[in-house]
């Protein structure tokens, strides 16, 4: 599969904070076995700055990266660009900014925590 | 001017993960109000979560304590000496000592709040199994249930610009809520550094986003002393290609379990110059060495590294890997990849290169976490002493709970004998200033071109093999970027989660973690750990068995050199060829 020939995508990216949003369209040449977040840095790195996500390990485990990818939640450091695609917050209402959503809370107490404390 | 908040607490901890967590955790115990930032999510951030999971302790521990295949000969004396053989004698022997002293009850107190230990393995470099597998991401997400089972508060989103002091100490930091560019003055008593490596600053590496040595940065500027700093480590055989997995994953833990080949560009299993005897199977440090010196003779791969092969092995020997790799490996998952979707037959050799690990130095702190300036405590990766100048496999865990325990308590005693105390005006402005000139129209060159730039230097001029020529051009160059740092231009000025600003704060901890990193490799005129030096590729002990230890004032560096102190393990006299500890030889050819 990274035996690909380089070639453009247009990648649509849901953009903005509070209730507004809107839709910004990229032209992205996409390299060899490239992922969605190797999507977003190269818009940030070459086309606009002012692009706002997270990430943070960028080998699957933090889940800092999660996003919609055509409408399905994804990790986007896992998640190999096909081709053209819709990025969106993975929810709109714990979005703060573009891509950059407050992630899902994790499990307060497990049952296998001891009383001790 | 951006309207600044303040917010009081006794104890102010950066970090929030593995080290931080447990410190902000020993700080509550002592009945202090307690405040934890974290420049991302918490639990969601930082290096721990990335530690495949080996947490060090003594072998004899690990049988009478944690009812494990231990050997009951060992003992946290053997395991300090391992460790200061590891560290090539450069370890401060005082502090290795504590280390793996109070190892076995850090770790059960990581089973008391509810850990599973999933595994014990013997790593290399031990000379008896030591390594409790509990995955880093598992422990992350239970340190923090830990600090909301105490109501400790959490700042997520809060960039540290800088610390701020007075002629007693340190009083607190500027940082900024990402959310809404708002600034924050922090004020407290005693502050703990939790802020990891700066192994971002090299163009390839495993380290996380967020590792861009802020820490290291900020207390440099604060008068702070810093030390060991030539020896970042690195791991010899992360992928190039394709994008996705560049620098991320580790299939060195394959090249442990399989024999496989790794070759030049001429075919050739380049290891028989290096150790005939171990090939790719010996240590990490001389691996990366070795595939640095093979892409710089011009014999490396297509994408600039080497190839690591497994085209010798039968089909069914790989496939019956599959059933026995342990762990995360098993059937080829690599962290959260499934490396057979990219490789699918094994036929063609992966395309590899060392990438930057860990950071050996850091900090200078002495046994209760204090570092040159009081009120200001450090602890974990990004300290200086435990590892000297290379750290065991697995021994980066056990730091996180050792010292981020000891540098809660330790915090938490001082912040008692002290109270707050108004911040300086003229360094919050100073900080604020930072930020604002940020905010101000320049043409200069963009925060991503700078970063460009900054790991340009760090890959071609500083890398894995240094010498004095290129590690001068560093400095040369260094000293250009610097010049344009106040000029870095941003594009976009919205508040809020401005990733610019970010950047624009981070190439600045960059930039000088980097110049550390060349003044204290040039300073060394030998080869000794992580450190490989091609104009001096012997290790010297009668000249440099010696820490180095850098300081800034204004714009002026020293680099002092200070003897390590013979406590219970005695130093080598003479001169030895790298990576030559007692037997092998590893003479470059």
């Amino acid at each position: 599969m990274h035996q690909h020939k380089s070639r453009v995508i247009t990648v649509q990216v849901r953009r903005g904070s509070g209730d507004e949003s809107h839709l910004v369209v990229y032209e992205v040449p996409l390299k060899p076995g490239q992922s969605v977040l190797g999507v977003l840095q190269y818009i940030y790195d070459h086309l606009d700055p002012t692009l706002a996500f997270s990430c943070s390990c960028r080998i699957g485990l933090c889940s800092a990266c999660l996003v919609r990818v055509n409408g399905e939640v994804a990790r986007a450091c896992t998640t190999v660009a096909e081709g053209d695609m819709l990025i969106e917050p993975y929810s709109s209402d714990t979005r703060i900014k573009d891509l950059v959503a407050r992630p899902p809370l994790l499990a307060k107490h497990k049952p296998n925590d001891s009383p001790s404390g | 001017m951006p309207t600044e908040e303040e917010i009081c607490c006794d104890v102010l901890v950066i970090g929030t993960e593995g080290t931080g967590a447990r410190a902000a955790i020993e700080a509550a115990e002592q009945g202090l109000s307690v405040l934890a930032v974290t420049k991302g999510f918490q639990s969601r951030s930082g290096a721990t979560l990335t530690a495949d999971g080996e947490i060090d302790v003594d072998s004899h521990s690990a049988c009478e304590i944690f009812g494990q295949q231990g050997s009951p000969d060992d003992s946290a004396e053997q395991f300090a000496r391992d460790m200061i053989r590891g560290g090539d004698y450069l370890n401060d022997q005082r502090l290795v000592a504590i280390h793996t002293e109070e190892a076995p009850a850090r770790v059960k107190e990581l089973l008391d709040w509810g850990a599973h230990l999933e595994g014990f393995i013997h790593a290399p470099g031990h000379t008896y199994p030591r390594g409790l597998w509990i995955p880093g991401l598992k422990l992350a997400r239970l340190l923090a249930r830990q600090l909301r089972k105490r109501d400790i508060s959490v700042l997520e989103n809060t960039m540290v610009v800088d610390l701020l002091r007075d002629a007693e100490g340190v009083l607190g930091a500027v940082a900024i809520d990402l959310p809404t560019g708002k600034l924050l003055v922090l004020r407290c008593r005693a502050l703990v550094l939790a802020t990891g490596g700066a192994m971002r600053v090299f163009p390839l590496t495993t380290a996380p986003e967020e590792l861009t040595g802020d820490g290291l940065a900020m207390a440099l500027r604060c008068g702070v002393r810093l030390q060991d700093m030539e020896f970042p480590m690195f791991l010899p055989y992360t992928f190039l290609t394709p994008s996705a997995l560049r620098g991320v994953i580790f299939p060195y833990d394959v090249s442990a379990l399989l024999e496989v080949h790794a070759l030049n560009r001429q075919g050739e299993r380049y290891m028989f110059h290096w150790d005939p005897q171990r090939l790719e199977k010996t240590t990490r440090d001389i691996n990366s060495v070795a595939a640095a010196m093979e892409i710089r003779a011009g014999r490396g791969s297509q994408t600039g590294g080497t190839y690591l092969s497994f085209k010798h092995l039968p089909r069914n020997l790989l496939e019956f890997s599959t059933k026995w790799f342990p762990g995360n490996l098993r059937n080829w998952r690599a962290a959260g990849f499934q490396l057979r979707n990219f490789f699918p037959d094994l036929e063609e050799a992966w395309e590899v290169a060392p990438a930057c690990h860990f950071w050996n130095g850091g900090i200078k702190i002495d046994e209760r976490c204090q570092t040159s300036v009081p009120g200001l405590f450090a602890a974990g990766e990004g300290t200086a002493g435990i590892h000297g100048a290379n750290r065991l496999a697995g021994n980066a865990l056990t730091m996180t709970q050792v010292w981020g325990k000891r540098a809660g308590s330790f915090a938490a005693i001082f912040a008692k004998s002290v109270g707050l105390r108004e911040p300086p005006r003229a360094q919050v402005e100073k900080a604020t200033h930072k930020v604002l000139r940020l905010r101000s129209f320049s043409s200069g060159p963009t925060v991503v071109e700078i970063r460009q730039e900054i790991r340009r230097i760090a890959g071609k001029l500083v890398g894995i093999v240094r010498e004095e020529k290129s590690l001068s051009q560093a400095l040369t160059a260094i000293s250009d970027l610097r010049d344009q740092l106040p000029h870095q231009r941003v594009q976009g000025q919205d508040p809020r989660f401005n990733q610019e600003w970010i950047e624009g704060l981070q190439n600045e901890n960059m930039l000088d973690i980097l110049e550390a990193v060349v003044r204290a490799s040039l300073a060394r005129q030998e080869s000794r750990g992580a450190l490989y030096r091609v104009d001096y590729p012997f290790t010297d002990d009668d000249r440099w068995l010696c820490n180095l230890v850098l300081q800034r004032h204004d714009a002026k560096w020293t680099v002092r050199k200070e003897p390590v102190q013979e406590l219970y393990v005695s130093l080598p006299r003479g001169k030895r060829a790298y990576g030559q500890k007692e037997g092998g030889n590893h003479a470059p050819a």
